[in-house]
């Protein structure tokens, strides 16, 4: 545990480090050091719990800002000159990780109910499409400060269809298990209504863009508002009354406030 | 209403501004729900998300999806068809400039540069283009119909779905008969809702992590159905039994015990034996029952790994290890008995004594019937398909036209506006340019 800890203090130092960078090239390095300690880490407690990290408010908060640092880590190595929004992107990255730590850290195998592959795969899908959302948010708030160019803009839309197409797998994933282990394949749990809701404004947005020719830094900064709706699914659940939700895996069920 | 209106309600049902405003209210609506459900038990959310209000929002969801995927289909498959073009007024992406061939020379070069990077050409006197993704417009279909499976789906499994709970012992058959459930939904017409179904119960298996109540393992082996041989199926909490096309599932959802008592007279003579399924499990729970020779209630609580802490029982463990029972016996609200039983021991009760000689579990077994299920598991992965498929493998056009003058080619390049990717002009450029320079080496 110590050494799982002393990695995730390092990378959340190199990641906030990464941040205070003046150029663009250390922020590169920063991020990929960053990442890679972020990656160990990851890898030592998924052999010492026997299953991904990914279940409670401290793997999941380490396994999003892993994705997002991913989807940094991709923008930053493949589009020069669309820094700013890889920047705005990590951001939230590292802080999410303190905030995760706040929480209990034991290492606790999974309850049956959360042993399959179709959770596995849930929880990489909406993983991946937290960081293309994120993504798409970043450049929505390049694009509304007037900081942003082109560039910007079309790696953000890619985020936006990346977001969006690992989301319909989440929600495909979802259902499925959800049949499998309830019985019921919607039961209107908080996380289902915002992840529909989120999934139905991005669907609008995209066929916006399509039928109506709208300019992508305008479908951008309209995406704030759906991403307001996906962080809120992933980051009020445990604020929500006990069994208001089955999307909560704390072993602890104190309330937190990071205020 | 005229008759032009009339013929022109399928157009308004299928509307973009139409489908704008449902996903609009569908998001309000969203919204009110979240309300709700931090204030109500999840089942209450359940039940106003089949409101009537909601209900017809969904009926014009439906409507309206329907009409637009009807009237999209035949352009979505034309744009399959439709061949490499440009407008004339449009702005080349790059202008490549070339010596010592012709013009036909040039187009050539060009072609055989896409034909390598897997465009289907489109050659002639003007012109040398290629297409990828031609079937990417398909992605748009099949997601679109995917989402009208889905609400077909939905509505099935609103309106033909059975739900059965029934406690059924290890060894133990269940034919699927109305008495042997312990509680279905509907509550009405069982013999037209409940599924054909039976199984048989051979072992329960439980394990724990550590003292907590946290399975680590629940699993039942089962036969179904009931009378059939050969070996059993494991059951477990996320994996049903499926069956009828994956329209009936049968899960193991709980677990608990069934001593079996024995009640003898003063002089050993058993008088009564029987199995009994009680909810003793997780310790501390308590249950009871009567038996027919004696007014007497029996009161139980069970620690499944028996040890003394501070001075008082408790378990170790949630497992099986070393059962003990506490048992109270009353009559008209007098205790007559009260301490713990190990499995050998028994309780005197006024000239009877009463023991736990066999423990066996029972399994709690939900039976679903949802003719939904195969529906929405199919639509919502097209529509996972269909999405991906339209941002993969996306259209994208080239046409090399020659410029003005002779000596050079203009290039154009699109693509749809949902790509995964804006770099995807890079190699059949530079694919050109190295042809055009090689065809022009060759010809020196």
């Amino acid at each position: 545990m110590l050494i799982e800890k002393s990695l995730m203090y390092a990378a959340i130092a190199l990641y906030i480090a990464g941040l205070g960078c003046a150029r663009w090239r250390l922020l590169r390095f920063a991020v990929a050091g960053a990442f890679a300690l972020h990656t160990v880490a990851i890898a030592i407690r998924w052999v010492a719990v026997g299953h991904p990290p990914l279940f409670g408010t401290y793997e999941n908060t380490s396994a999003t800002a892993w994705f997002m640092a991913a989807t940094v880590l991709i923008v930053l190595f493949r589009y020069t000159g669309a820094e700013k929004t890889a920047f705005i992107t990590l951001v939230t990255a590292p802080f999410l990780m303190i905030y995760g730590m706040t929480f209990n850290l034991a290492r606790v195998p999974l309850t049956i109910s959360e042993r399959s592959l179709w959770v596995d795969f849930h929880s990489l899908f909406a993983g991946i499409s937290y960081g293309g959302f994120v993504l798409a948010m970043a450049a929505g708030l390049l694009g509304l400060l007037k900081k942003g160019a082109e560039l910007d803009d079309r790696v953000g839309f890619r985020g936006l269809l990346w977001g969006f197409g690992g989301q319909s797998l989440t929600l495909f994933t979802g259902v499925v298990y959800s049949y499998l282990l309830f019985g019921r394949m919607w039961q209107w749990d908080p996380m289902q209504t915002y992840t529909l809701m989120a999934w139905l404004l991005y669907a609008l947005l995209i066929h916006l863009r399509l039928f109506y020719r709208w300019e992508m830094s305008r479908i951008l900064a309209l995406s704030l508002g759906a991403f307001i709706v996906v962080a809120l699914s992933y980051w009020t659940l445990i604020y929500l009354p006990p069994g208001a939700t089955f999307h909560t895996f704390d072993i602890d069920s104190r309330t937190h406030f990071i205020f | 209403m005229s008759v032009r209106q009339i013929a022109r309600l399928p157009e308004l049902i299928g509307s973009r501004r139409l489908s704008f405003i449902i996903i609009g209210l569908l998001a309000a609506y969203y919204v009110s729900l979240l309300i709700f459900s931090t204030m109500v038990h999840p089942a209450g959310v359940i039940g106003i998300a089949k409101t009537v209000p909601f209900q017809v929002l969904y009926i014009a969801l439906f409507a309206n999806l329907l009409a637009c995927t009807l009237r999209r289909t035949p352009r979505w498959i034309r744009r399959c068809m439709k061949g490499t073009a440009v407008a004339d007024d449009a702005t080349p992406d790059r202008i490549i400039a070339f010596s010592d061939l012709s013009r036909e020379q040039a187009l050539d070069a060009a072609a055989k540069a896409l034909e390598a990077e897997k465009y289907s050409l489109t050659r002639d006197g003007e012109l040398a283009g290629g297409v990828r993704g031609r079937f990417g417009a398909l992605g748009s279909l099949v997601s679109h119909w995917g989402m009208v499976i889905v609400l077909v789906g939905a509505f099935l499994s609103l309106n033909h779905r059975f739900v059965g709970e029934a406690l059924v012992s290890e060894g133990d058959k269940f034919w699927g008969t109305a008495r042997e459930y312990t509680s279905f939904n509907p509550p009405t017409s069982f013999r037209q809702n409940a599924p054909k179904v039976s199984f048989r119960v051979d072992k329960v298996e439980a394990e724990f992590w550590e003292d907590k109540l946290l399975f680590t393992k629940l699993a039942a082996q089962m036969h179904s159905p009931a009378d059939s041989k050969g070996e059993p199926v494991v059951v477990r909490i996320n994996e049903p039994i499926f069956s009828n096309w994956y329209t009936t599932s049968v899960r193991l959802t709980g677990y608990g015990f069934s001593p079996k008592y024995v009640l003898r007279n003063d002089m050993g003579k058993e008088l009564e034996s029987s199995w009994v399924n009680m909810s003793i499990f997780p310790p501390g729970s308590e249950d009871s029952f009567r038996v027919q020779m004696i007014p007497h209630r029996f009161y139980v609580k069970l620690y499944p790994d028996y040890r003394q802490k501070e001075g008082k029982p408790d378990t170790a463990s949630m497992n099986l290890n070393n059962p003990v029972f506490h048992l109270k016996v009353a009559s008209h609200k007098i205790v007559t008995f009260d301490g713990l039983l190990l499995p050998t021991q028994r309780a005197d009760v006024e000239g009877y004594s009463l023991a736990f000689e066999g423990m066996k579990k029972w399994a709690t077994v939900q039976v679903v019937k949802d003719a939904g299920y195969p529906a929405i598991f199919v639509g919502t992965l097209l529509i996972c398909i269909g999405n991906l498929w339209r941002f993969v493998f996306f259209r994208r056009d080239i046409v090399a036209k020659p410029g003005p003058g002779g000596q050079s080619l203009f290039v154009y390049c699109r693509a749809d506006s949902l790509s995964l990717s804006d770099r995807w002009a890079e190699a059949p450029l530079a694919a050109i340019e190295k042809a055009l320079a090689d065809a022009s080496r060759n010809n020196e």
